[in-house]
C-alpha cells in the first residue's frame, strides 16, 4: 500500500515536471486550498467585522484587495469564501461521484431493462443545462448547506453516470473479468475488486473536470441568491453584494471573479491533463497546445465534451 | 484407450436477429488420454464455439440443439452449474487466445495467481501461494519467477503473459487443457516457443490437449490427430501424418496448399477462393461445393455424410463409392 502511495506521488512529481500546463493548474489549486484552509492564520481580520469608517477602500498595504461596502477586508473574505466555495463544490462532486459509481456500474454491469430505464432517466436529467437543474432542485429542496450540496450533486451526476457506464461496458466482458466471474466470485467482489479499479483512469479526470463546473454552479447559485446568502463570504454571493458598486468600485467584483475564474480554469486544465495522461484514447482528441483553450472553453460549455466521448 | 473427452453429434446454433445461425452442426470429436488433438478451420467455422461448449461458457444467445459432451464419461451439458464450476478451472482449463486481456492490468501477477489458487485449491497463506507460483512459473520456462511475480501485466511481453497464463492453467493439474488459438496473438518466434512449451507440458504433466488453430503448420508440429472443420461441420479427421501427407477432402487439400505454397497437390492451383456459406441460410448440398474445384452435380443437390475408415473420416462424395 505504501509503495502505491509512493508511486502515485512519484508520478505526480513527474507530471508536474514534464507538463507545464498541469503544473500551473495543480499549483494554483494547491495554493488556493492552502490559503483558504489557513485563512485564520494568514489574515488578522475577521471576515464579518464591520468597519464603516474604512469602507470601499481600494487596495493598500493594510488591505491588499481593499475593503467592501461595509468596510470588511476583501482579501480575508475571499480566503474564508474559498472555504465555502471549494468545500461545497468538493462535497457535491464527491456525492455525485458516489451516485455516478453506484448507478453507472450497476447500469453498465447488469445492462438489460435496468440499464434502459436508468439511462432514459439520465437522458431526462441531461436534457436540462446543469445550472438550470441545480437552480430548480435548490429551490425545491429549500435553503441549507446540505440541500445545496445535494442539488449540485444531482445536477452533476448524469455526466459521471454516463462516463462510468461506458467504461464499465467496455471492460465487463473482457476475459479477465469473465474469468473471475466464472470462478464463482460474487458480483459485488467482481465489481469492487476488478471493475471499479480498472475504470478509475476515466473517472479521475472526469471528477476533476466536474469540480470546475461544480464551482461555477455553486458560485452562480450564490450570485442568484439561491445558494449561500450574505453575509457569509462565498465567492458567488460576494459578487452579488458587489453588483451595485460595479461602476465605482470594480475591485469588489474583480477579485472574487478572478478567484472563481482561476479555480475553474485550473481544475479544467488539470482534468484535461489527467485525461491525456491516463486515457490513451483521449490523447489524439486533444492536442496539448489547445488544452488551455479547452480549459477556458469548458467553463461555459460543459457537457459538450462528455457527449462526444463514448457512451 | 479411454477417451478423456468425447463430443457426440453436437449441434449448436446462435439466436440472431436474422434467424438461427447454425455454428456447429453434428460434430463428433474424441480426445484420448494424453493426446493432443487439433481442431483446424478458418474463422467462423465453429472452432471456438466447440471450445466454449466444452467449458460451458457459451454466450446467452447460444442454443444447444443436440448432442453430448462426455468428459470422463459424464455429460457436461446436463450438469448443474454448481458441479460444472468444480470441473471448469480444475479438471478442464483454458489457455486464452489473447494473453493481454486475460490478466487484470492493475493487479500484479502474484495477486492474480493467489486469487486463483485461493479459489481453486483453498490456499489462503500468501507464502504458500508464492511458493507454488514460483514453482509453476519455473516449470513454464520463466527464468526469474520471483521478479515476475511482482510485475504488472503491462511490464511483461505477450509471450511471457502467455507463459504466466499457462502456469495458472496447469496449477490445478487439469486432465484437459483447451487452448483456443494460443499463439495467434504472438509473433512467429514466440509462437514456436509457446507451442514447444505446450508439447512439453503435455508430456510432463500427462494431460490431454485440445489445440484450436487456423494454422496447419501449428497443427502439424504439435498434434497427434487433426480434425478439420468447415462451416460448422467436421469435413475430415485422421492422424496428423495422414492428413498432411495424404489429404482427402478438397478443403483440406486447399488448406495445405495454402500453408505450404510449394506443395502442389492434385492439380489445384489456387488456394481457397470465395466465401464460406451463410450459416443462417445454408445451401442444400455440400457446404464446400461453392468453393470446391472438384464439385460435380451431386455436390450441389445432396449433403455428403461423414465416411469413417478406421480413425480417418471424410465428408465428401469423392470418397463415398470407395466405402460402399
Amino acid at each position: 500500500m505504501s509503495t502505491r502511495i509512493a508511486y502515485t506521488l512519484y508520478s505526480l512529481a513527474r507530471m508536474i515536471r514534464e507538463d507545464r500546463y498541469f503544473a500551473a493548474g495543480f499549483i494554483t489549486i494547491l495554493v488556493v486550498i492552502i490559503l483558504s484552509a489557513a485563512a485564520s492564520i494568514i489574515s488578522p481580520y475577521d471576515p464579518y467585522k464591520i468597519d464603516l469608517i474604512n469602507k470601499l477602500r481600494g487596495p493598500s498595504p493594510e488591505h491588499p484587495m481593499g475593503t467592501d461596502q461595509l468596510g470588511r477586508d476583501l482579501f480575508t473574505r475571499i480566503l474564508y469564501g474559498g472555504r465555502y466555495t471549494l468545500f461545497l463544490s468538493a462535497s457535491a462532486v464527491l456525492l455525485a461521484l458516489v451516485i455516478g459509481l453506484l448507478v453507472g456500474t450497476l447500469s453498465g454491469y447488469y445492462k438489460g431493462w435496468l440499464d434502459l430505464i436508468v439511462q432514459r432517466f439520465v437522458d431526462i436529467l441531461m436534457s436540462f443545462p446543469s445550472i438550470i437543474l441545480a437552480i430548480a432542485l435548490a429551490t425545491m429542496l429549500g435553503y441549507g448547506l446540505e440541500t445545496l450540496v445535494i442539488a449540485v450533486a444531482i445536477a452533476e451526476s448524469p455526466f459521471l453516470i454516463r462516463v462510468v457506464r461506458a467504461a464499465v461496458i467496455s471492460i465487463r466482458d473482457l476475459p479477465y473479468i469473465e474469468a473471475v466471474r466464472l470462478m464463482g466470485y460474487g458480483d459485488l467482489y467482481v465489481i469492487l475488486r476488478h471493475v471499479i479499479p480498472n475504470i478509475m483512469y476515466v473517472v479521475i479526470p472526469q471528477v476533476t473536470l466536474q469540480m470546475g463546473s461544480a464551482i461555477l454552479i455553486i458560485a452562480a447559485l450564490g450570485f442568484l441568491g439561491i445558494g449561500i446568502k450574505p453575509p457569509t463570504p462565498e465567492w458567488g454571493s460576494m459578487l452579488n453584494e458587489a453588483r451595485a458598486y460595479l461602476m465605482d468600485y470594480p475591485h469588489l467584483l474583480i477579485f472574487p471573479g478572478l478567484m472563481i475564474f482561476l479555480s475553474i480554469v485550473s481544475f479544467n486544465i488539470v482534468g484535461e491533463s489527467l485525461k491525456m495522461r491516463l486515457d490513451p484514447k483521449a490523447r489524439s482528441l486533444i492536442g496539448s497546445r489547445s488544452r488551455l483553450v479547452w480549459g477556458l472553453y469548458r467553463g461555459g460549455r460543459r457537457g459538450l465534451d462528455e457527449r462526444n466521448t463514448s457512451y | 484407450m479411454s477417451a478423456i473427452l468425447a463430443i457426440e453429434s453436437l449441434s449448436i446454433a446462435y439466436q440472431t436477429e436474422k434467424g438461427l445461425l447454425r455454428a456447429v452442426d453434428n460434430v463428433d470429436l474424441r480426445i484420448e488420454d494424453r493426446e493432443i488433438v487439433c481442431l483446424v478451420g478458418e474463422s467462423g467455422s465453429g472452432k471456438t464455439t466447440v471450445a466454449n461448449t466444452i467449458l460451458r461458457i457459451l454466450p446467452p444467445n447460444a442454443i444447444i440443439l443436440d448432442g453430448r459432451v462426455l468428459f470422463e464419461g459424464v455429460d457436461l451439458l446436463n450438469m448443474e452449474e454448481e458441479d460444472m464450476s468444480k470441473i471448469r478451472g480444475r479438471k478442464i482449463n483454458i489457455v486464452p487466445q489473447n494473453p493481454s486481456t486475460a490478466l487484470n492490468p492493475i493487479l500484479n501477477i502474484e495477486t492474480q495467481f493467489c486469487e486463483f489458487l485461493k479459489h481453486k485449491k483453498g490456499i489462503r497463506e500468501r507464502d504458500r501461494c508464492r511458493e507454488i507460483a514460483i514453482d509453476l512459473l519455473g516449470r513454464v520456462g520463466i527464468a526469474d519467477p520471483e521478479r515476475v511475480l511482482k510485475l504488472y501485466p503491462h511490464q511483461l511481453s505477450g509471450g511471457m503473459k502467455q507463459r504466466v497464463l499457462i502456469a495458472i492453467a496447469i496449477s490445478t493439474s487439469p486432465r484437459l487443457l483447451v487452448a483456443d488459438e494460443p499463439t495467434s496473438m504472438l509473433d512467429a518466434t514466440i509462437q514456436s516457443q509457446i507451442l514447444d512449451l505446450l508439447l512439453d507440458i503435455n508430456r510432463r504433466e500427462g494431460l490431454s490437449m485440445l489445440l484450436i488453430t487456423h494454422d496447419l503448420g501449428v497443427a502439424m508440429s504439435a498434434c497427434n490427430r487433426i480434425y478439420v472443420m468447415y462451416a460448422g461441420e467436421i469435413v475430415e479427421s485422421g492422424s496428423t501424418e495422414r492428413v498432411i501427407s495424404k489429404p482427402l477432402h478438397p478443403y483440406t487439400i486447399a488448406l495445405i496448399d495454402n500453408a505450404f505454397l510449394s506443395f502442389k497437390s492434385q492439380g489445384i492451383k489456387r488456394a481457397v477462393s470465395g466465401e464460406p456459406p451463410n450459416l443462417i441460410d445454408l445451401p442444400s448440398g455440400c457446404r464446400f461445393s461453392s468453393r470446391c474445384p472438384m464439385a460435380f452435380d451431386k455436390c450441389v443437390k445432396e449433403r455428403p455424410n461423414l465416411v469413417q475408415r478406421g480413425i480417418d473420416s471424410v465428408r465428401c462424395f469423392l470418397y463415398h463409392d470407395a466405402s460402399a
